[in-house]
């Protein structure tokens, strides 16, 4: 037993030294080089020739581009997570860890907040200063962020800037994409109905509409049915306010989450849950398309994505999209270094992604907008939707305008691009382009959806839990009611029986030895 | 060097296998389950759990939704396998086969495709949440139940069952006085291998429901998903607890049936 033991000991070191190995070798001089990136699934560009996508994956264009620049070798690591909750779960416990991580808005402010991020240098990224748009810097600028001091009392920290800590990556808008033909509603009326958002709750579409299984983006409708009257209100007075005074007030109900809040959410909720076709995560895309439902809510990236398929169907759907005037959310996902990570190198990395000749191949291939301006994006967007085309499929201005045109001003964005106005034509409004880049004059109703205060989590999260559960009718709970009794009454009768069974044999036993006896007695008198 | 390979060593992989993978996780789901967010002993996700009304009735729900699902699939399941333990019937096995193949196949495609079958022959999964789950559930648990009873059928006492009708008893006594207690055991597996994983099951629900009917797996996941560790590892013991329960309840049916066996010879 002990040459076992032995033999043991030895065999499990040498397994053990046999799995350091390559990293005892490796790991030591070269951990400079590695960068270790996650991000979203499908979020960046790679090599599908089949759909006309023929460069090398972005990051091995990357790779490439680093080891003619730097004269060093490099390795990235390239993850890709489903969700903020699970990848933030991952990074808290501390079972992962990266140099590059691509969260949403709320995800960052929250990881801000736990001070689990390093702030980039002041020009760490010279591209990402020069191209970012200005408008959604601002946007991220007003975002607060909320500490605790020792008493545990909330205050917001000043100090600390999600500009400092994040590098914007892609954004959107959360709406209502649609289908104008479904063949039972007219489409103009349709489209009137897709201007406010208690479009969801009319029974005209019942069964027709689907919504997220996701707390945030539910809750988002919500707070827009529960308090329509104050944004509809609000909207009369945008010009007395200031279009800025308007947003920020637009922004604050939004991010309403106290009990009376919830209360009124969940109840608006309770009702939508009535006229809903189901809540669904990406079946939506699909379903629009097939005609199960008509009004999906939908991230812009994945309503353009829907447009482009369904219109390329044999048998082909024009779908379109909605931000209802009175409010609507504005979302976008950013670069973060968590603690530990190599600044430089995640630095270099966010400065080319930054770079608007490299930005525009993620555009092309995700659908999303970037949060990067420049006269590359603005093309490849214009060669996509704006009808004035040469011969060589390139975006030429030069061509006239025909009578009824959409003109569609972006200079809000595109602040680098001279002259940045598209034209689209008439039958492609509310369509992809309106998608992915709003008005300007939505932008003034667009608000950032902040995380949920630390203190009113497990209130919403019991507000979802109560949504999602399915209530049971009051008879089902008297027919159990009188099924348990009936059960213990049959248990209770059952063992009764069973010891008047076994009395009854046990006296008939000792009945039968009495007798037994008694005939002994006799036999032997 | 010689290496002796007695039957003691070779439990030891199995030994390991069950230490890391059984009995570690469920220390850990026990530890987070009396802990709070801090680490410290605290018994708020117990008050928690039973404090809540919404969590008790998805509980309820569960337990109703399983029972249901428990019932129909030995409904139909016993007179199938019945049928397929019959060798004239089911020569050469392959029907038996046909019924298990679909096991081969991975459950989330087969929801997949069976949520577009229930559409396209007009139940709208949408409007019909229950109706669809309850069908999306028999069909995935169905070759489970057919399996454990197929096994005990084969070896029925055909004898025995002759013998009852030679003594007097009409087709429905023979089938409540010697099929039934015969397959028992193969009963009480069948129901074990339906009735948990129909509680635990999320995306059965999740996908033929469209969400409108939430589980006791969806309600775990969820708290999972938004950092609730010690809710949900609360509601995994539970989970665990009835699991016992149940096994308990099997077992004691199982060595019933031995003592009645015992006494019959």
């Amino acid at each position: 037993m002990i040459k076992i033991n032995k033999l043991g000991k030895l065999a499990s070191f040498s397994a053990v030294l046999f799995i350091l190995t390559p990293c005892i070798t490796s790991c030591g001089d070269s951990n400079d080089t590695v960068l270790r990136i996650y991000n979203w699934e499908d979020y960046i560009y790679l090599n599908s020739p089949d759909d006309g996508y023929d460069e090398p994956d972005f990051i091995d264009q990357f790779e490439t581009w680093y080891e003619e620049t730097y004269h060093k070798n490099i390795t990235v690591i390239y993850d890709t997570f489903d969700t903020n909750e699970s990848m933030l779960s991952q990074i808290q416990t501390g079972k992962v860890s990266y140099d590059l991580i691509c969260p949403s808005d709320y995800t960052i402010q929250r990881m801000i907040q736990e001070d689990l991020l390093i702030p980039f240098d002041d020009n760490g990224t010279p591209y990402y200063d020069m191209y970012a748009s200005s408008y959604l810097l601002g946007k991220l600028d007003k975002i607060k962020i909320t500490k605790y001091d020792e008493n545990g009392d909330a205050y917001i920290d000043e100090s600390l800037n999600v500009n400092d800590y994040a590098r914007g990556y892609m954004w959107g808008t959360l709406g209502i994409l649609y289908n104008p033909e479904n063949g039972v509603v007219d489409p103009d009326e349709m489209r009137e109905d897709l201007e406010s958002w208690n479009c969801l709750w009319d029974s005209k579409y019942k069964n027709k509409v689907s919504i997220k299984d996701s707390l945030r983006d539910t809750y988002a409708a919500g707070i827009l049915r529960a308090f329509d009257k104050e944004f509809t209100d609000l909207k009369n007075n945008k010009e007395s306010l200031g279009l800025e005074a308007y947003n920020d007030e637009v922004t604050e109900i939004f991010n309403r989450s106290d009990d009376e809040a919830v209360s009124k959410v969940l109840d608006a909720l309770l009702e939508l849950k009535e006229n809903i076709f189901g809540f669904e995560v990406d079946s939506g895309k699909q379903d629009i398309q097939t005609g199960k439902i008509w009004l999906n809510l939908a991230w812009s990236g994945d309503a353009t994505y829907a447009m482009d398929q369904a219109e390329e169907n044999d048998d082909p759907i024009y779908l379109e999209y909605s931000i209802p005037d009175t409010g609507a959310n504005i979302w976008f996902d950013g670069w973060v270094m968590p603690k530990g990570a190599n600044k430089e190198l995640a630095q270099i990395f966010v400065d080319y992604i930054s770079n608007p000749i490299n930005a525009v191949k993620n555009v092309d291939y995700t659908g999303y907008s970037s949060f990067i301006e420049g006269q590359e994006i603005f093309d490849l967007i214009a060669s996509w939707y704006d009808p004035r085309i040469n011969e060589d499929e390139e975006f030429d201005p030069s061509i006239e305008v025909e009578d009824g045109w959409i003109k569609k001003d972006l200079s809000y964005f595109f602040e680098s691009v001279e002259n940045p106005i598209l034209y689209v034509e008439p039958d492609q409004k509310n369509r992809q382009l309106d998608t992915l880049y709003p008005n300007e004059d939505q932008l003034e109703y667009l608000a950032v959806m902040d995380d949920f205060p630390i203190d009113r989590r497990a209130q919403m999260l019991n507000m979802w839990e109560e949504l999602k559960s399915t209530p049971l009718p009051t008879y089902v709970y008297i027919i159990l009611a009188v099924a348990v009794v009936l059960l213990v009454g049959l248990i209770v009768g059952v063992l009764i029986k069973n010891r008047i069974v076994r009395h009854n044999r046990i006296t008939r036993r000792k009945l039968r030895q009495e007798t037994k006896k008694k005939a002994a007695q006799q036999l032997n008198n | 060097m010689r290496i002796r390979i007695s039957r003691k060593n070779l439990a030891v992989p199995y030994f390991i296998f069950l230490v890391l993978f059984i009995l570690i996780p469920i220390l850990i789901i026990i530890y987070y389950a009396f802990t709070n967010a801090e680490g410290y002993f605290s018994w708020d996700a117990l008050v928690a759990f039973f404090s809540s009304y919404t969590k008790l009735n998805v509980l309820l729900v569960s337990i109703l939704i399983g029972l249901f699902n428990t019932f129909l699939c030995l409904l139909i399941g016993y007179p199938l396998a019945y049928l397929l333990s019959n060798k004239k019937f089911n020569k050469n096995y392959i029907l038996v086969m046909l019924f298990v193949m679909p096991m081969w196949i991975n459950f989330v495609l087969r929801t997949g495709a069976l949520r577009d079958l229930l559409n396209w022959i007009g139940i709208n999964t949408g409007s019909y949440p229950l109706t669809s789950t309850m069908i999306g559930m028999v069909s995935n648990y169905l070759p489970f139940t057919i399996l454990p009873l197929y096994s005990t059928m084969l070896k029925l006492d055909q004898s025995q069952i002759e013998a009852a009708s030679d003594l007097g008893c009409n087709p429905l006594q023979v089938f409540t006085k010697s099929i039934i207690p015969q397959t028992i055991p193969g009963i009480v597996s069948a129901a074990m291998m339906v009735f948990m994983p129909t509680m635990s099951s999320y995306v059965i629900s999740d996908t033929l429901s469209e969400g409108k009917i939430t589980l006791f797996g969806n309600s775990i996941y969820l708290s999972f998903t938004n950092s609730d560790w010690n809710g949900g590892s609360f509601m995994a013991l539970i989970m665990l607890i009835i699991v016992f329960i149940s096994m308990i309840f099997s077992h004691k049916f199982d060595k019933k049936e031995d003592v009645q066996r015992g006494s019959n010879i």
